[in-house]
């Protein structure tokens, strides 16, 4: 039987015997997912490409005290987004993104307001940059919540803190999201477009 | 009534958990009832979830084509380059990693060594007063006489695994005998330091100078704090 049509635990049980060919067809396998998840959680290509890696790396070092009554990709996906934060962590000097060099980058390039994105790639780039202005223990709940879609519970899990806290830092962090955006909306230099169109709504009272 | 009782900025403060389906089913009953009653409340519902929807947004974006060019042939080559496998795939070798307490059981020997060099090096010039201690004197430090000079010189040896090598395990936890028979003439007092005089005598063991230890200072003593 080929390495790929090998399921995970036959491939890691291999690994386990010296078969490094095993082990390769397990990167090659799983290593978009794990560095989507990276990618999500840091905003950047190198840096999740980094992590990504070393997230397999590490898992090679501790394949011998692999769980097999989990699933491979839960256990992947469970370091790379430890090492993300861990990542967020060492870099959290850098939090406080400056939204005013953002909008006028923005600007520069499109020739708009970055308050009225003509594409979802703006709306990435500003959004990643609200994103950056938080604190980090609120951006990864937020991060892991909306953009993985994480329930709060497997986040309590993940990141071993608990499910209140899960809850009350995803609070936080959603206010704090809002009035981030707003600032950023508000910097704007077209009054006129002081709020996001798409924000907006005709709909009124149900 | 329910209802009047929820006040807009209780339900604007579980409006956040409440755009995203992360309150318990009974307090997004209660809600979604004041939700249908108020219209700056709904306002406000709105903006919550247009603001959730830009972070979806940001997480439908594709990450770069060319991200994991050659992505598996780089950690494989890490592996390659000496990562340290499971344990079932290198039988026989032991996988701990070098321990913190080897530098810390170092440094403590080297602090004591040095200690008793300080102690060899007050008592001389009681024993031989008016002498002024040698600058660059060929007296032993506390590192020469922890570790023999013929270790003292030689690398670390890498085939042995640098650190944690059995060579540094030696001379960290295995003094040389005759330093240890020296230590211990220099705890008992019965060795003036590594420059012996030979006409001088032997001082008496001394005791040790009181303590002042007043009653606040007792070991025993409440700490402040």
């Amino acid at each position: 039987m080929s390495a790929p049509t090998r399921d995970d635990h036959e491939l890691i049980r291999a690994c386990l015997e010296g078969n490094q060919e095993a082990f390769a067809s397990l990167v090659h396998r799983h290593e978009q997912r794990s560095y989507w998840a990276a990618y999500k959680i840091l905003g950047d290509a190198e840096a999740a490409r980094d992590v990504a890696q070393e997230a397999f790396v590490r898992v090679w070092r501790a394949l011998d005290r692999f769980d097999f009554s989990m699933a491979f990709s839960t256990w992947l996906y469970r370091i790379t987004v430890n090492l993300a934060i861990d990542h967020l962590r060492r870099n959290r000097r850098h939090r406080g993104a400056d939204l005013d060099l953002f909008r006028e980058s923005v600007a520069d390039e499109s020739g708009i307001a970055p308050d009225a994105p003509q594409d979802s790639r703006e709306v990435a780039k500003a959004v990643r940059a609200v994103l950056e202005t938080l604190d980090e223990k609120y951006r990864t709940v937020l991060i892991l919540r909306d953009l993985e879609g994480l329930s709060s519970k497997q986040i309590a899990d993940i990141t071993g803190i608990a499910h209140a806290t899960v809850r009350w830092r995803l609070h936080i962090a959603r206010k704090q999201f809002r009035e981030g955006w707003e600032r950023l909306e508000n910097r704007s230099t077209r009054p006129a477009h002081r709020r996001t169109s798409t924000v907006r709504s005709d709909t009124e009272h149900p | 009534m329910r209802l009047l009782k929820d006040t807009c900025r209780s339900i604007q403060d579980l409006l956040p958990l409440h755009v995203g389906g992360d309150l318990d089913s009974g307090p997004a009953r209660r809600v979604d009832e004041h939700l249908h009653h108020c219209l700056s409340c709904f306002r406000e519902f709105r903006e919550l979830a247009a603001m959730r929807q830009r972070l979806v947004v940001l997480g439908e974006q594709q990450p770069p084509a060319a991200a994991l060019e050659n992505f598996t042939e780089e950690v494989m080559a890490r592996i390659a380059l000496g990562e340290r496998g499971p344990a079932a795939a290198l039988p026989g070798v032991r996988r701990t990693r070098p321990s913190v307490m080897v530098p810390l059981a170092a440094a403590a020997t080297l602090l004591v060594g040095v200690m008793l060099g300080y102690v060899a090096q007050t008592r001389s010039p009681v024993a031989s007063p008016g002498r002024e201690p040698a600058g660059p004197s060929p007296v032993l430090t506390a590192a020469d006489r922890l570790i023999p000079s013929e270790v003292r010189g030689s690398p670390v040896r890498e085939d042995l695994g640098g650190l944690g090598s059995p060579t540094d395990r030696d001379v960290i936890h295995s003094p040389p005998v005759r330093d240890v028979e020296l230590i211990k003439l220099l705890l008992n007092g019965r060795h003036d330091g590594l420059r012996p005089e030979p006409g001088r005598q032997l001082r008496p063991r001394e005791p040790a100078p009181p303590q002042d230890l007043t009653p606040d200072a007792a070991p025993d003593s409440p700490q402040d704090g």
